[in-house]
């Protein structure tokens, strides 16, 4: 296949960022922290809900589209992938209760996550999973000529009746993909030229070459019978097989519309529209040019190379692979924080991650077992850099080195009090323990008539003990004697021009020009001095422009 | 045409990934060092950002988005992001849609596209430097406003190419000698000759002006004396301290035909003028307190008809010397520094006022050709003294850096390294007096600190070169522009991680070539599990960045 190349240069182009692979695990992410409950009537994704996961998803168009309207199809698309891959269920039939319409009611109807087929689908390398991807959207998409699609911008035809119903689209979309795998990548090439070749070549492409002469009822069809190109409702126009454009009107269009779905959504091409399409409302021509990219290319051609992962002596750890690799992903980011923009602008995924002393500890904590530089050494497939082995000895060292304990409270007794011995973990001194279900201790204390004192301590600061009370720790009066705290006083900075005037009527002059621009100023006569604050510059600027044509005023 | 095997990535957000491991990554890098700005260089991967003024610099040089773009694709794994290229289009074209020159004795702007012009002379922070239009194509400048326009011009997104040329200075005959006053045999290293060439293009208006970025110890003093040469004229250099302005007139006067006659020293103890004059940013923003605005040295700007003007470490040039900057842009200005990036972000005054970017070369270049001496950082970590563990424990946050920076652990440390190192040059840097002072008791050796008075630390300096001094303990006043030829360790016992320059300019201290082609070594030592460990991360990350090989060691490894 040789179609003919085109430039793009006065051509819209358009190419997809956002990373389908990447988007759905951080949907999933927000299920499984978060949960989503979808809404009673319609079964949505809640606005609250579309809105967190479109800022996760760190993309302010969506954030904008999902303030406005509620959701967005790009977050609907993730959510319908999710169910049909089997990754999260929900309830999609609801239950009819009987009010105003017949349709059904989703009465407390969470979202969780299947772990079984999320496990199994962990397990796939991202190659596959992106593959496993593109066959549901084959199977799951719906018909491109007639319905809107998640990135679409060409308009859609209206249909009534027609041999659309004999296309079988799964094996339409492969045939397509598989004519895209002989494209170069990155190369424009011409959508006309592509519908061409198909209308010489591949004329049955779309529509089988044998079509019943009579639908369902017995009514005489034609080939293009019921496909309805629309100016507006009252207006449209029926495509008539003699037509001599009607290949291009028809399976022209879905070129068009299929390139501009599933590929592009799985950025397998870029595309590249008339610049003016917002105007034609039928949508025909409008995407003048595509490119296939070398993503699509390498994931078609069943060579996977493994994420590469290099870990640098500034603790950077940068992560590149052909496909979004989530298992390394989830390892790397546990250790630190990303750092690079979560779109590459290109096929590939490129994560920049910058370790972490907190979080290396942290994840040490939760994971005891956890051997960091192996891990690293392993996904790298070399020896760390010395300083950065180093620092992470000592940072996962430190994980042990705190225990904090909650739910316990802090026991002080002068005498004795064996009856709290079965509430102590730990004793500190003769006098302080560590003790357990201290409202329990504190009733059976006030039973036996020691006169205990509670004392509630604030998250940010100790409570003072009461001065009648006998304690170790500070009492009240010990509030007095802290010292006060230095008084705030504020100094404004303030820059003042000044600007002296050898010339005595030229002195006048901008004195007067200053006045009458309500420009603030100060005046020293006897040597001739203008100043003024500096924020007042324009001001000053202005009057010397107005008396440039009285004098030459050079400022040295 | 992409490659998986390439080794550059092009990013959506314009920073660029160069491999290093990778055969292609020499040819890639010196393609990028034209118009993409180094970020970082650590082992592996290096960071560059492709930036409008990066884009603009490289339009100065002649080089087209068709070029840029092409070098990309050639060295790229994957396609380019199509808003880089959309982006790298735009902001090429704009370079030079808007000239300077000169039309006998006026200045005018001039633009082939009508609209642009239109915008220009009504925009509020350009239309106040023009004076009258004189067609659809041309506006007249107000006199004395050259600079103040290309400031504002770069401001608003049209950096203008000043094509307006240079009053002629006095003449002066200057050459360059063949051997030193001290016989041994001088010539410009190949990259002086090719920055001061390409500085100069010939006497043509689109050189005369702008920056050259070489790393310390590559020799910009000889840049400057090259490009003086180049020009036969009158020159001001202009430097950040007294110091540098001595070594400066030591140079000139061991390097080239001046004599020490024609050379005038113009610091707060000296005002001498003339025809090559050397004086310091700090004696030009001098100014009486409750004198206002009036900085009453500027004068020396037009005390005689320079032909040229040299700022020595642009990128500490001080915003009241920008100012005057703007006002003489009839003269040629050199820009000599080791690093464009600027603490107050002024990157953008640089191109406008002295000019775009001329030449660059990666330290680490130079470093390969042993131009410059290949680094190894080392980093001594110690326990805290048992005594003042407590002390640190209750203290407050502002008092904790000073007892770590204090620990007495430090010093056997200090002598163990001193050791390792005997018979070599060794810098001894401190930020606390009395630390200082007690070490410099401890290995009876010289102390620099900011009261010593300058003949003093000239000739502290001179028995350091000379090599009747192997031990020098300095203060902070050591980090900029002096120049120690034979240093080849520097021994941090105490300082915060200060600015990204003042990191650079310490370890610039020991970056000089060495006779003998010895490593150069740069120790810091850090009180473990305390703030001052705190700070030496941020520093361990600068200098890895950078791309020097950082190595941790313990006490016990060291003793």
């Amino acid at each position: 296949m040789q179609l003919q190349t085109l430039d793009p240069k006065d051509l819209t182009i358009f190419a997809n960022e956002r990373d389908i692979l990447r988007d759905l695990y951080i949907y999933l992410d927000y299920i499984e922290q978060r949960g989503i409950k979808r809404m009673t009537r319609s079964n949505e994704i809640p606005k609250s809900d579309a809105i967190k996961i479109a800022k996760l998803l760190g993309d302010s168009e969506l954030v904008k589209i999902a303030q406005e309207s509620g959701g967005t199809a790009w977050g609907n698309l993730l959510d319908q992938l999710a169910h049909q891959l089997a990754l999260i269920d929900y309830d999609t039939k609801g239950t009819y209760i009987g009010y105003s319409s017949s349709a059904p009611t989703f009465t407390d109807n969470y979202v969780t996550i299947n772990k079984v087929g999320l496990k199994k689908f962990n397990a796939l390398t991202p190659a596959a999973q992106e593959k496993k991807i593109l066959e549901n959207l084959l199977v799951h998409t719906a018909r491109e000529l007639e319905y809107y699609g998640v990135l679409s911008t060409l308009a859609s035809l209206r249909t009534y009746d027609t041999h659309l119903d004999q296309v079988k689209f799964r094996a339409v979309r492969q045939f397509l993909l598989d004519l895209l795998k002989k494209c170069a990548p990155d190369v424009w090439y011409s959508t006309a030229a592509l519908v061409a070749y198909l209308k010489t070549n591949h004329p049955y492409f779309l529509l089988p070459e044998n079509l019943p002469a009579k639908n369902r009822w017995g009514s005489p069809m034609t080939r293009y019978k019921g496909i309805r190109e629309t100016y507006d409702y009252s207006n449209e126009d029926e495509i008539l097989e003699d037509a001599g454009n009607a290949f291009e009107r028809v399976e022209g269009r879905y070129v068009e519309r299929f390139l501009e779905n599933i590929p592009l959504i799985l950025r397998f091409v870029e595309v590249a529209y008339d610049p003016h399409v917002e105007n034609n409302q039928l949508g025909l021509d409008q995407l003048k040019a595509f490119r296939v990219t070398a993503r699509f290319l390498r994931l078609m051609s069943g060579k996977e190379s493994t994420p590469k992962v290099t870990v640098q002596p500034n603790f950077e750890v940068v992560v590149e692979s052909d496909f979004y690799p989530v298992g390394v992903i989830q390892k790397i980011g546990a250790l630190g924080e990303q750092m690079s923009s979560p779109n590459s602008g290109h096929g590939a995924y490129i994560g920049i991650f910058q370790l972490k002393k907190a979080a290396v500890a942290a994840a040490q904590v939760k994971n005891p077992d956890l051997d960091v530089i192996a891990l690293l050494k392993n996904l790298s497939g070399r020896d760390l850099p010395s300083n950065v082995q180093i620092e992470l000895d000592e940072w996962a060292g430190h994980a042990d080195q705190f225990t904090l304990y909650e739910g316990f409270a802090l026991l002080e007794s002068v005498n004795e009090v064996p009856e709290a011995d079965e509430f102590t973990v730990e004793r500190i001194s003769p006098s302080l323990r560590l003790v357990r279900n201290s409202g329990q201790l504190f009733s059976m204390l006030e039973a036996l008539g020691c006169v205990p004192l509670r004392v509630w301590h604030q998250t940010g600061e100790l409570a003072l003990i009461a001065e009648t009370a006998v304690s170790l720790f500070p009492k009240e009066s010990a509030a007095d004697t802290a010292p006060l705290p230095a008084r705030p006083v504020k100094v404004r900075r303030v820059v003042t021009v000044s600007y002296q005037f050898p010339d005595a009527e030229a002195f006048e002059s901008i004195q007067k020009m200053l006045a009458e621009l309500h420009c603030p100023f100060h005046v020293d006569s006897a040597t001739r001095t203008v100043s003024l604050q500096q924020k007042e510059q324009d001001k000053f600027d202005e009057a010397v422009q107005h008396l440039q044509d009285s004098y030459a005023i050079e400022i040295e | 045409m992409p490659n998986p095997s390439n080794p550059l990535i092009v990013q959506g957000d314009k920073s660029l990934l160069l491999e290093v491991q990778n055969e292609r990554y020499e040819a890639a890098r010196d393609s990028l060092a034209r118009f993409a700005e180094l970020e970082k260089s650590p082992e592996y991967i290096h960071t560059y950002r492709i930036t409008p003024l990066s884009l603009w610099n490289a339009a100065s040089s002649g080089l087209s988005a068709a070029e840029i773009l092409a070098q990309l694709e050639d060295f790229s794994k994957y396609g380019l992001p199509s808003n880089v290229v959309r982006d790298i289009d735009e902001y090429v074209a704009r370079y030079g849609r808007v000239k300077l020159m000169r039309e006998g004795e006026n200045l005018i702007v001039v633009s082939e596209d009508e609209t642009l012009m239109v915008e220009i002379q009504n925009h509020k922070a350009t239309a106040r430097y023009l004076h009258q239009q004189l067609d659809a194509h041309r506006v007249l400048v107000r006199p004395g406003r050259r600079g103040h326009l290309k400031q504002a011009l770069l401001q608003i997104g049209y950096p203008a190419e000043d094509l307006a040329g240079y009053v002629a200075g006095d003449d002066l005959p200057i050459a360059l000698r063949l051997a030193t006053l001290g016989g041994k045999p001088f010539r410009l290293r190949h990259y002086q000759e090719e920055s001061a060439e390409v500085f100069h293009a010939g006497g043509a208006a689109r050189g005369g002006s702008g920056v050259v970025v070489l790393p310390c110890g590559a020799g910009k003093t000889i840049v400057g004396m090259a490009a003086m040469a180049q020009l036969q004229t009158s020159t001001l250099i202009l430097t950040p301290n007294t110091v540098a302005v001595r070594q400066w007139i030591s140079e000139l006067i061991d390097k080239t035909s001046l004599t020490a006659d024609m050379i005038g020293e113009y610091t707060g103890l000296q005002k001498e003028i003339r025809p090559v004059t050397v004086s310091t940013y700090q004696i030009l923003t001098y100014r009486k307190r409750g004198s206002g605005d009036e900085f009453p040295h500027f004068g020396l700007f037009s005390a005689r008809n320079w032909g040229l003007i040299i700022y020595d470490e642009v990128h500490l040039l001080p915003a009241p010397v920008f100012r005057i900057t703007a006002e003489i842009q009839a003269r040629r200005r050199l820009g000599l520094t080791a690093t464009l990036v600027r603490e107050d972000g002024m990157e953008g005054d640089v191109f406008s006022l002295i000019g775009p970017q001329k030449y660059n070369v990666p330290w680490r270049d130079l470093e390969k050709q042993g131009w410059i001496a290949t680094a190894i950082c080392h980093e001594i970590r110690v326990p805290l003294a048992e005594s003042a563990r407590m002390e640190y424990a209750v203290s407050e946050q502002r008092n904790k850096y000073s007892i770590a920076a204090h620990n007495s652990k430090k010093l056997p440390v200090l002598q163990a390294i001193l050791e390792r190192h005997i018979g070599e040059n060794i810098l001894v840097i401190g930020m606390y007096l009395d630390q200082l002072d007690e070490i410099a008791a401890l290995l009876q050796a010289p102390l620099i600190n900011g009261q010593t008075p300058v003949k003093e630390r000239e000739k502290l300096y001179e028995k350091f070169r000379t090599g009747q001094v192997k031990t020098l303990v300095v203060s902070k006043v050591a980090n900029f522009s002096i120049d120690l030829p034979d240093a080849s360790v520097a021994i941090e016992i105490s300082g915060m991680f200060g600015s990204r320059q003042e990191e650079a300019q310490r370890l610039g201290r020991i970056l000089r070539p060495k006779s003998d082609g010895a490593m150069a070594h740069f120790y810091t030592i850090v009180t473990r599990e305390t703030v001052d460990q705190t700070f030496a991360a941020n520093r361990q990350r600068f200098l890895t960045e950078q791309g020097y090989k950082y190595e941790i060691l313990y006490e016990n490894e060291v003793i």
